[in-house]
């Protein structure tokens, strides 16, 4: 298996072809073939220097921490530095995160940390790449990559699973349990927590009505990311799965750190599933419980004629109250309330899903 | 060149009285880049991104702004105003290093200036630009001044020689003693220094008095300023 150290290697040999490319710092194989793009000292200052007279340096830095005043300057000039982290600490994809103008970037795996690479290197302004060791390979070489967008790697209907890094790994493997005991998760991969993909992360929490993140970070990263946008947008149910304490510096650590986060989506995952107040659940009146409206749209399928006119005719609509009372989407409720047919009901809920 | 610097220290202390700033230390080192601008750089202000490249400190914000309206860079008027205009930085040194290694890998013939003061020094960039070959020159403003009153970091000359590089030593206020130093940092391979002796608040009240170092001036001592540099 590939690593995510050999993915950014061969990422930046494909961008030394085409780009005025500087990196700078300790990197072997790419200093012996373009000494005239490296440079030995990996200061953030000079990188800055060297992005002035128009280049693209990469900055193989140890954190964000020591040089933080550069970084800084760098990210409120919009400056065009990339700064590549390879230390086992956490904290530092937080404090990148709040700072204007800057992206950041973790890709999981060998096919990631490649396109993650090209695409630091072709975006203007400074750029945060996190790379963290690898656990499995979970993208393809196929796989589509754009920063600041989700990829989707499992569509479901009863919960959504964020991730980014090696981490992803853990959530497949959660989802997959969970689907055994019929809950239904979508996961996605969110490498770019900076700018956040607002539009995937409303729509996928509209769809399942709960989402759980996991990261190897306590406070600060994907999870705030993402509680940061839903409560002002979508407000549901927000649980990160993440052990309390601070990562250490022990690789091992962090190891059985990601283990545990695994164990702690499952949780998480069934019992969102029961905190969804169930007051809000819809009963048909032939005894079939509804959670969600991707839920109805699937009971629709299979509902018998007599039960759909108990509770949509031209008199009332339950669902358009339901709809409108358990979810707050008055739009959708206003555009069911006028349709009295399944498949009419049907379409309407497609359009919405899209 | 005198006038020039002397009307660039007027519009200093008028732009310090408005936005704040280091008074002493701006007008200290009015002299030095009045003498870069006006005679030694090779630059074009309609084309600010060709040329030697020059950068300076943070706390000389005021005085290169000035500078580089009087040089026509922009209008006068901007200076009073809230406009975008070039901001220093607190780390010059180490990005003129930058700039610098760029330049020579590019095979580009301009050359690299930083402007600095004694207190705000970036030894760390003074030890790495020691160690390679550039088209750099590092003017520094010797004023003695700090946040404490005067500072001691004698012997500084000694001290950036045995980073390897050259040193110059000058008085900063006599514009032909830069020309000349310039002049002859130009002819080495080795980064080069040239400490400017000069005289914080030159030619005001404030005149190697610590208390200007970072202070304000009302509107009535900006002009009481204004007018003994007439």
């Amino acid at each position: 298996m590939k690593t995510i150290k050999e993915g950014f290697e061969e990422g930046l040999e494909e961008l030394a072809k085409h780009k005025d490319l500087m990196v700078l710092g300790s990197i072997k194989k790419f200093s012996e073939k373009h000494p005239n793009k490296h440079v030995k000292i990996p200061d953030i200052g000079i990188a800055q220097g060297i992005a002035h007279e128009g280049k693209t340096p990469f900055v193989l830095s140890s954190g964000l921490g020591k040089n933080w005043a550069q970084i800084k300057e760098i990210c409120t000039n919009n400056q065009n530095v990339k700064i590549v982290d390879t230390e086992e600490e956490f904290e530092d994809i937080a404090i990148a995160r709040v700072m204007p103008n800057m992206k950041v970037i973790i890709p999981a795996d060998y096919h990631e940390a490649k396109k993650a690479t090209i695409a630091t290197g072709t975006t203007k302004g400074p750029v945060y790449l996190k790379l963290l060791k690898e656990k499995t390979q979970i993208t393809t070489e196929k796989s589509t990559f754009t920063v600041g967008r989700m990829e989707i790697l499992k569509a479901g209907k009863d919960c959504t699973i964020i991730s980014n890094g090696p981490a992803l790994h853990d959530a497949l493997n959660a989802a997959e349990k969970l689907s055994k005991q019929e809950i239904d998760c979508t996961v996605l991969d969110c490498h770019t927590i900076q700018p956040i993909d607002k539009h995937a992360l409303i729509t996928s929490a509209r769809l399942t009505g709960c989402i759980v993140t996991t990261e190897p970070i306590t406070k600060g990263g994907l999870g705030s990311a993402a509680a940061e946008v839903l409560s002002q947008n979508y407000p549901i149910p927000v649980r990160m799965a993440t052990p309390d304490s601070i990562v250490t510096e022990v690789k091992t650590a962090v190891m059985q750190k990601c283990e545990v986060c695994g164990e702690m989506i499952e949780e998480h995952g069934k019992k969102l599933q029961t905190e969804l107040r169930p007051e809000l659940y819809f009963r048909l009146h032939s005894g079939e419980i509804i959670k969600s409206i991707p839920g109805l749209h699937k009971a629709l399928l299979t509902m018998k004629e007599e039960t759909f006119t108990y509770h949509c005719n031209p008199n009332k609509n339950d669902f358009s109250t339901w709809i409108k009372e358990a979810f707050k989407e008055p739009e959708l409720a206003k555009n069911v309330e006028k349709l009295h047919t399944k498949i009419g009901l049907m379409l309407e809920l497609i359009k919405w899903s899209k | 060149m005198q006038q020039i610097a002397k009307n660039i220290r007027k519009d200093t202390i008028k732009t310090i009285a408005i936005k704040g700033g280091n008074p002493a230390v701006n007008l200290s080192s009015a002299d030095i880049l009045t003498t870069l601008y006006f005679k030694m750089l090779n630059h074009n202000p309609r084309q600010p991104k060709t040329g030697d490249r020059i950068f300076v400190t943070e706390k000389l914000t005021p005085v290169w702004q000035t500078t580089l309206a009087h040089a026509g860079y922009y209008a006068k008027k901007k200076l009073i105003e809230n406009a975008e205009l070039p901001k220093g930085t607190q780390f010059a040194l180490s990005n003129a290093i930058g700039s610098a290694i760029a330049t020579k890998i590019d095979g580009k013939e301009h050359h690299t200036y930083c402007i600095t003061t004694d207190s705000e020094l970036d030894w760390e960039a003074i030890r790495i630009a020691g160690k390679q070959t550039l088209k750099l020159t590092l003017v520094i403003d010797r004023n003695n001044l700090s946040k404490e009153g005067f500072m001691d970091i004698e012997p500084l000359r000694q001290k950036i020689e045995a980073f390897n590089w050259n040193a110059i030593e000058v008085d900063g206020h006599k514009i032909e003693h830069i020309i000349e130093a310039v002049q002859e940092a130009k002819n080495f391979d080795k980064p080069t220094a040239i400490i400017c002796h000069t005289i914080p608040g030159k030619g005001t009240f404030m005149e190697n008095n610590p208390e200007w170092h970072n202070k304000k001036p009302t509107k009535e001592e900006a002009e009481k300023a204004i007018g003994e540099l007439k």
